[in-house]
C-alpha cells in the first residue's frame, strides 16, 4: 500500500482520522509520518517491524532477569515496541537507554519552562504566572536539529 | 464565552482560532498505555475531585462526560468540534473529559496522557489562550501532583512531549496559499524551524476547506512563553503571506466569478455533500475577506462549517438519517442561513 499523502513511498504508519462522520485511517510512509508529527521515535532503533525488534531484544526478553520497571512492569522492549514510555519511573529505570533517544529528539536540551508549584510563585487570580527556570545546564552534546530526525 | 461569540479580532480573515494544550501525568501510576481499569478509575477520581473541590476556583466550571456513555455520533462530534482528536475517541474505555460550559476549556482524561489540559480562543488570541491554559494547569497542580524531572521537565509517555508538554496551535484558513502550491515548501521550511503546518483534518495535500494548523514542535529547552512568542512570530508571517497571495487572486474576474457561483450554489442547492460544502464555504469565506461577499459575517460561516459536519449535524437533527437525508438537511440549513443574509434585491 502506498502512502496516502505523497503517493510515492510504501505506507508504514497508520493514523486515525475522522472522515465523513466516521473514524477512519490514513496510511503514511515513514517520511510523511515524520513530517506530520505522527512517527514513533523509537523506529530508529531498528526496522519498525516487530520481527527485527524481537531479534534485537531476543536474548533479553526471554531471560527471567530481564529488567522490568518496578512501577509499571514494562521492559525496554515494551517501550520500543509501543513507542511509549510505560510510566514516570521508567525514565529512571531505563535512563541510560532512553537518554540517546531523548537526545536525538530534543538535541540535548534541558527543561527551561514551568515547574510544579512548591517554591515557585502560585498563580494569582489574574492568572499571570511568570515561571521560568533559568538554569541552563551544559548541553549533553548535539544541538537540536529541527527535532524529530534521528540522524 | 460561547464559541461563536469569541471575537475573531483583526486577523479573523485568516486566523480561525488558537489552542493551547498541556500534557500532564501522575508519577505514581502507569501511563495510560499500561493502565488497568482500576488505574483508569483512579485517574478519573483524582481529576474530578480536583475540579469538584468546593474550595477550588474550578468548582462548578466543568461538567464530566464519560466516553463510555457516548454514542458513535456524540464521540465523533467531539472530534469534529476539535475538542478531542480521533485517537482519543477511538478507544473509549476508561476515558472521559471535563468540559466548561462555553467549551473554551477542557481536560481530556486517560488519552495518551493522564491529562490533556486545553484552552481554546478565537482569532489570533494565542497569548491569552496560553494564559488561560496555564492558569487552569496551575489551579489543577494545587491539588494534583504531576510527574516532573528537573532536566526533562514534565514526564510524558511520548518522549517528544518532554519538557513543557505544551502544544500550541493556530487554526488558519489558507485558500490562496493552498491554491498557489506554495504550502509544501513553506511547510518544510517551518519544520526546520521547529513548527509544523499541516491540514487540520485528515492529512491531505489539498484539504477541502483549506483549514490548516500551525503548531510548535519544540517542548524541551524552550520556555512556554518563548514557544508562544516563536509561534506568534511565525504565525504573523504566514498570515502576511496568505494575505499577499489573496491580493493577487482577488483582482481576477474569474476568481470573483468562482466565489459568487459558490455562494449561489450554497443558497440554492437541495443536496450538499460534506466535501462539496466545505469547498464552497471556504470560497465564500475568502470572498468575505476579499470584499466580494457582503452582509455575511465570518462567525456565521465558521459556525456553519462546524455545525454542518456529518456527526455534529446528525446530533443536532436528533435522529439517524441516510446519507441523502443528511445532504438534504445540510442543504436546507445552509440555504436558510445564507438566504437570510441575502442582499435586498437578491441576485
Ligand atoms: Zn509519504
Ligand atoms: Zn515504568
Amino acid at each position: 500500500m502506498l502512502c496516502q499523502y505523497c503517493g510515492k513511498n510504501p505506507a508504514t504508519t497508520f493514523i486515525r482520522t475522522i472522515s465523513d462522520g466516521k473514524l477512519a485511517q490514513v496510511a503514511l510512509c515513514a517520511e510523511c509520518a515524520q513530517k506530520l508529527g505522527c512517527s514513533n521515535f523509537f523506529d530508529g532503533l531498528g526496522d519498525s517491524s516487530g520481527d527485527v525488534l524481537h531479534e534485537l531484544f531476543a536474548g533479553e526478553e526471554g531471560r527471567p532477569d530481564a529488567v522490568r520497571c518496578e512501577c509499571c512492569g514494562a521492559s525496554f522492549f515494551d517501550i520500543v515496541r509501543s513507542g511509549r514510555v510505560g510510566c514516570a519511573q521508567c525514565y529512571r529505570t531505563f535512563y541510560s537507554r532512553l537518554a540517546p533517544i531523548i537526545r536525538q529528539i530534543h538535541g540535548g536540551a534541558v527543561h527551561r519552562g514551568k515547574a510544579p508549584g512548591g517554591s515557585l510563585p502560585q498563580v494569582r487570580p489574574g492568572g499571570r504566572l511568570a515561571v521560568r527556570v533559568r538554569r541552563r545546564a551544559k548541553p549533553l552534546g548535539g544541538r537540536r536539529n529541527g527535532g524529530g530526525t534521528l540522524k | 464565552m460561547k464559541k461563536w461569540d469569541r471575537p475573531l479580532g483583526p486577523d479573523g480573515d485568516v486566523v480561525l482560532g488558537a489552542g493551547v494544550s498541556f500534557a500532564r501525568n501522575f508519577g505514581d501510576l502507569p501511563f495510560p498505555g499500561r493502565m488497568d481499569a482500576a488505574d483508569r478509575r483512579e485517574v478519573i477520581r483524582r481529576v474530578r475531585a480536583a475540579v469538584d473541590d468546593e474550595k477550588s476556583a474550578l468548582a462548578g466550571v466543568f461538567r464530566y462526560v464519560s466516553l463510555e456513555d457516548l454514542t458513535d455520533e456524540e464521540a465523533v462530534s467531539l472530534a469534529e468540534r476539535r475538542l478531542a482528536d480521533a485517537d482519543f475517541i477511538a478507544e473509549r474505555e476508561g476515558r472521559g473529559l471535563l468540559l466548561s460550559g462555553d467549551e473554551s476549556l477542557c481536560i481530556l482524561i486517560n488519552g495518551e496522557d493522564h491529562l490533556l489540559i486545553r484552552a481554546f480562543g478565537g482569532g489570533f488570541s494565542l497569548k491569552e489562550t496560553y494564559e488561560r491554559a496555564d492558569t487552569l494547569e496551575s489551579l489543577l497542580s494545587r491539588t494534583l501532583s504531576f510527574a516532573f524531572d528537573r532536566k526533562l521537565g514534565y514526564l510524558t509517555p511520548n518522549p517528544a512531549d518532554l519538557g513543557t508538554g505544551m502544544l500550541a496551535s493556530l487554526s488558519l484558513h489558507l485558500p490562496a496559499l493552498a491554491d498557489s502550491g506554495a504550502l509544501p515548501r513553506l511547510s518544510s521550511g517551518l519544520f526546520r524551524l521547529g513548527m509544523s503546518l499541516r491540514s487540520a483534518g485528515a492529512p491531505a495535500k489539498k484539504p477541502r476547506g483549506a483549514v490548516y494548523r500551525l503548531c510548535n514542535r519544540m517542548t524541551l529547552g524552550l520556555s512556554e512563553r518563548e514557544a508562544i512568542a516563536n509561534l506568534t512570530g511565525i504565525g504573523r508571517q504566514v498570515v502576511a503571506q496568505e494575505r499577499s497571495a489573496r491580493r493577487e487572486l482577488s483582482g481576477s474576474i474569474e476568481v470573483q466569478d468562482t466565489v459568487s457561483r459558490s455562494l449561489g450554489l450554497l443558497r440554492s442547492a437541495r443536496l450538499l455533500k460534506n466535501d462539496e460544502f466545505l469547498e464552497l464555504i471556504s470560497l465564500v469565506r475568502f470572498g468575505i475577506a476579499a470584499g466580494f461577499v457582503h452582509r455575511l459575517e465570518y462567525a456565521a460561516v465558521d459556525r456553519l462549517a462546524e455545525e454542518m459536519q456529518p456527526a455534529t449535524l446528525t446530533l443536532a437533527v436528533g435522529r439517524q438519517m441516510t446519507a441523502q437525508e443528511r445532504w438534504a438537511e445540510r442543504a436546507r440549513i445552509v440555504r436558510e442561513t445564507l438566504g437570510r443574509q441575502r442582499e435586498p434585491g437578491g441576485n
